[in-house]
């Protein structure tokens, strides 16, 4: 409990602002979903057999699983906010339609029949009869809706769209319960006074209704403007994978660009999502630069696949620079020294002991080696079934959860494990990484990735992100991580401390 | 007296079935018409026919001489008040907003309507502090259908359509509104249509009445005429069995239908006569014809309707024994 309220203090700021990307995105879709189920349905109230097809089509779309939707509209609309609003506008539909369907048509028919007799044109019938007689049905249907919104756009954050899943999704990513509490009991609560919100206006008139949503539209319009406003002048748009280490390289980035530069404006997206998302926002430039790993570009990013192993550092960054020259004209800057790469890691003590530096000393110690490791690692051709060919090595391995195989090594219950080599709890259980010597697994370098034409455009900030090239060993990084995920210290505090330590940052004038 | 309503060989079929077979038919003006008939008889779709909310498929209704369909609908409906069986005041409007509903469709000022809503309810023995910002939902069946008849006229419509509008309603709130609509036409001197099933309730509303059956117009007549010179069979025995089953029960106003009364008594004989209200039972008419030679029958109106002797009215029941 103490955890959580820390956490919460700690990250208020970063709370609010999702709060209302949240509320934004899904109020815009309750809006655009109301704006097309409610006059279709009132459309085919009178055409029955319509009315059916549209109810049908509505409840299948909405059994398409949500995930595969934001999937199945990335190559349409690329990533961000549309997607996620596309995607929960078509969730809301059903339950929208369906209730003013039905409100509509169990309106009793004489009084239909009464209006008729006293003259009533459609529209005033529409406004004065059939819409109030109908609303508390519809209005219970745009709850369900709204709920239904509210929890499903915790997804968003998958898609580069912000909200509350940035803090779920930030939360499983790090293993920390608090944020992800933090961001399920935010978006509940939203959706419960946002339901008991409309709940209010169920007993509205119609002009009342009418000019609520007004309101809201002009809040909501203002509000995009206002972006739009602080969006024009020129700002240079970073962004970041999940996870601690990204978030603190974006910084740097930021530092030294705006360091270099005073007119120059950078605005900063961590947790953007996965691979993918950036790779598609960056192409579609939504976004200017982020960080990539060079593996990760031969191994996910390149449309024919690449060889990965045997090949030095220095190699694979030169392909991988080719490849996104010439499959996607972008330009991936130079490297940074580390190598988050999987890696083989024993006890410091252990690797004294025995005099262990690279992966091939492991042969002397072979009969004593008790490993530890996860499944994806087993199974991997690049894991531990190219280690045991290319190295010749044959010892027990025993899966296991990630967190748990670092518990056992420091109970010693395994002397071996995986990891990645940048891992934070590398320094926490005081475990050492043995050196690939015969370049088995992929290279994974850090390097800014950016379009070709942006970085002709903008010479002065390559300049200033080169200076990290060949910087930051793997041990800083693993210290840098260490000082985010377990002393919490915030990314830019660690960025800075870094850029200064390092003498990276011009002296300030 | 110039026809209000006027139907020339109307039929109507809905699909394959046939409900309304060739009918004629002239509502005057400022007649309380009433149609009266058996359920599935027609006579709601005749009804609707005038209105427009039926169309017929074939023949023609004509409004004030003029083809229905050639008004602009609007209008046409605007001319005609309409009282449903259902009542089917609106529920989310208060009794105030029911009544003035067409007067501020008509673009009435906010001011006048409130005043106009005022004095309806008034005429109508409804309180308006008391009713004008109640809902619907609040008032019993009886009062609904006050405020529903009060919503009908409230633009002073020249027609008021009715459609069974009291068979929901239990017999004091019935015999109440029947002499609303009395009273109203009174005033108004509007021309009304009325539809029920009941002969009671259709000799007490109609100055003219229309007999229906299996989508036909029997006989459309005066009481009186339908009571003496019955059109055929059907309507001699529509008319018997819908009057009160008790002859003793049945209002003196019934009897006055088949019996001529007396005129030419001399004033000592007049001074010296019982008087008796005409919706005042038959038994009651025995009561004092037992102590005064004759007894004078006061319309609601207040006037003489003329004197009834024994003789007369023992003509009568040999001529109803049942």
């Amino acid at each position: 409990m103490g955890q959580i309220i820390q956490t919460y203090s700690e990250r208020k700021g970063e709370l609010g602002q999702a709060l209302l990307q949240h509320l934004q995105i899904s109020t815009l879709s309750l809006l655009i979903a109301m704006l097309l189920a409610i006059p279709l349905a009132i459309w085919v109230v009178k055409h029955h057999k319509i009315a059916e097809v549209l109810l049908q089509v509505t409840g299948v779309l909405q059994t398409i699983p949500s995930l595969a939707l934001l999937g199945l509209l990335i190559p349409l609309v690329g990533i961000g906010t549309v997607p996620a609003v596309i995607a929960l506008v078509v969730y809301a539909l059903l339950p929208i339609f369906q209730s003013t369907y039905l409100g509509l048509t169990e309106i009793d028919p004489a009084l239909e029949e009464a209006a008729d007799a006293f003259g009533m044109s459609r529209i005033k019938k529409l406004m004065k009869v059939e819409l109030p007689l109908a609303m508390p049905t519809i209005i219970s249907g745009i709850r369900t809706a709204l709920v239904l919104i509210i929890g499903t756009a915790t997804l968003a954050a998958l898609i580069g769209a912000g909200g509350l899943g940035t803090f779920i999704l930030l939360g499983i990513d790090r293993n920390n319960t608090s944020l992800i509490l933090i961001g399920a009991v935010a978006s509940g609560v939203l959706a419960i006074i946002m339901s008991t919100l409309i709940k209010w206006l169920e007993h509205a008139s119609v002009k009342t209704a009418v000019s609520v949503l007004a309101v809201i539209i002009v809040l909501l319009g203002g509000g995009s403007a206002y972006n739009a406003y602080v969006n024009r002048t020129e700002t240079v748009t970073i962004a970041g994978k999940l996870g601690s280490e990204p978030e603190i390289l974006i910084n740097m980035y930021k530092e030294l660009i705006e360091n270099d530069d005073q007119h120059v404006k950078v605005t900063l997206k961590p947790n953007f999502g996965k691979t993918t998302f950036l790779f598609n926002a960056l192409r579609n430039n939504q976004i200017d630069i982020y960080p990539e790993f060079t593996g990760t570009v031969l191994e996910t990013l390149a449309k024919k696949p690449q060889k990965t192993t045997g090949l030095t550092a220095k190699a694979t960054y030169s392909k991988a620079k080719k490849v996104m020259l010439s499959q996607e004209d972008l330009a991936l800057l130079r490297p940074m020294k580390y190598n988050n790469s999987y890696a083989l890691a024993v006890k410091t003590q252990f690797k004294k002991e025995h005099h262990l530096q690279t992966i091939s000393d492991l042969q002397n110690v072979q009969s004593i080696l008790k490993g530890g490791m996860t499944l994806e690692f087993i199974d991997r051709g690049d894991g531990l079934k190219g280690i045991k060919k290319v190295y010749g090595l044959d010892f027990p391995v025993k899966s296991m959860e990630p967190a748990l195989r670092y518990q056992a090594i420091s109970k010693n219950r395994i002397n071996i494990v995986d990891a990645y080599s940048t891992d934070s709890e590398l320094r926490q259980y005081h475990l050492g990484i043995l050196k690939d010597d015969q370049h088995m697994f992929p290279t994974y370098q850090g390097a800014p990735l950016m379009t070709a034409a942006f970085a002709k455009k903008h010479p002065k900030i390559v300049r200033s992100l080169n200076r990290l090239a060949g910087k930051v060993t793997e041990q800083e990084m693993q210290e840098m991580n260490y000082e985010v995920n377990v002393k919490d210290k915030t990314p830019a505090e660690v960025a800075h401390q870094y850029l200064v330590s390092h003498h990276l940052l011009k002296e300030a004038e | 007296m110039t026809t209000a309503i006027e139907f020339q060989a109307v039929q109507k079929s809905f699909g394959e079935t046939a409900v309304i077979s060739g009918m004629d038919m002239q509502v005057q003006q400022g007649e309380r018409f009433v149609l009266v008939g058996s359920s599935g008889s027609g006579k709601t779709t005749s009804l609707k026919m005038m209105n427009r909310l039926e169309q017929p498929t074939a023949g023609q209704v004509l409004i004030n001489g003029k083809p229905a369909q050639d008004y602009p609908l609007q209008k046409l409906r605007w001319m005609m008040g309409y009282v449903l069986q259902q009542i089917a005041l609106f529920p989310n409007m208060t009794v105030a907003q029911n009544i003035t509903l067409i007067p501020e469709m008509k673009g009435t000022p906010k001011a006048q309507l409130q005043q106009l809503a005022d004095s309806l309810l008034d005429r109508v023995g409804l309180s308006p502090a008391k009713y004008r910002n109640r809902y619907p939902r609040e008032l019993s069946g009886g009062e609904q259908q006050r405020v529903g008849i009060l919503r009908a006229i409230s633009s002073q419509p020249p027609i008021v359509l009715m459609d069974e509008p009291f068979s929901a309603l239990d017999p004091i709130s019935r015999k109440d509104l029947q002499d609303l609509v009395l009273d109203i036409h009174q005033q108004l001197h509007n021309t009304i249509v009325f539809v029920t099933h009941d002969m009671d309730e259709a000799l007490k509303i109609g100055n003219r009445i229309g007999i229906m059956s299996d989508g036909q117009l029997l006989q459309a007549a005066t009481p009186q005429e339908i009571a003496q010179h019955p059109a055929n069979d059907f309507v001699r025995d529509f008319f018997k069995t819908s009057v009160a089953k008790n002859v003793y029960d049945r209002p003196v106003s019934q009897l006055l239908l088949a019996v001529t009364p007396l005129t030419d008594l001399s004033s000592q004989q007049q001074s010296a006569a019982g008087r008796l209200a005409e919706d005042a039972a038959l038994r009651d008419v025995f009561q004092a014809l037992s102590i005064n030679e004759n007894v004078e029958i006061i319309a609601q109106t207040g006037q003489s309707r003329g004197y009834l002797n024994r003789q007369l009215l023992l003509n009568y029941l040999s001529q109803n024994e049942d």
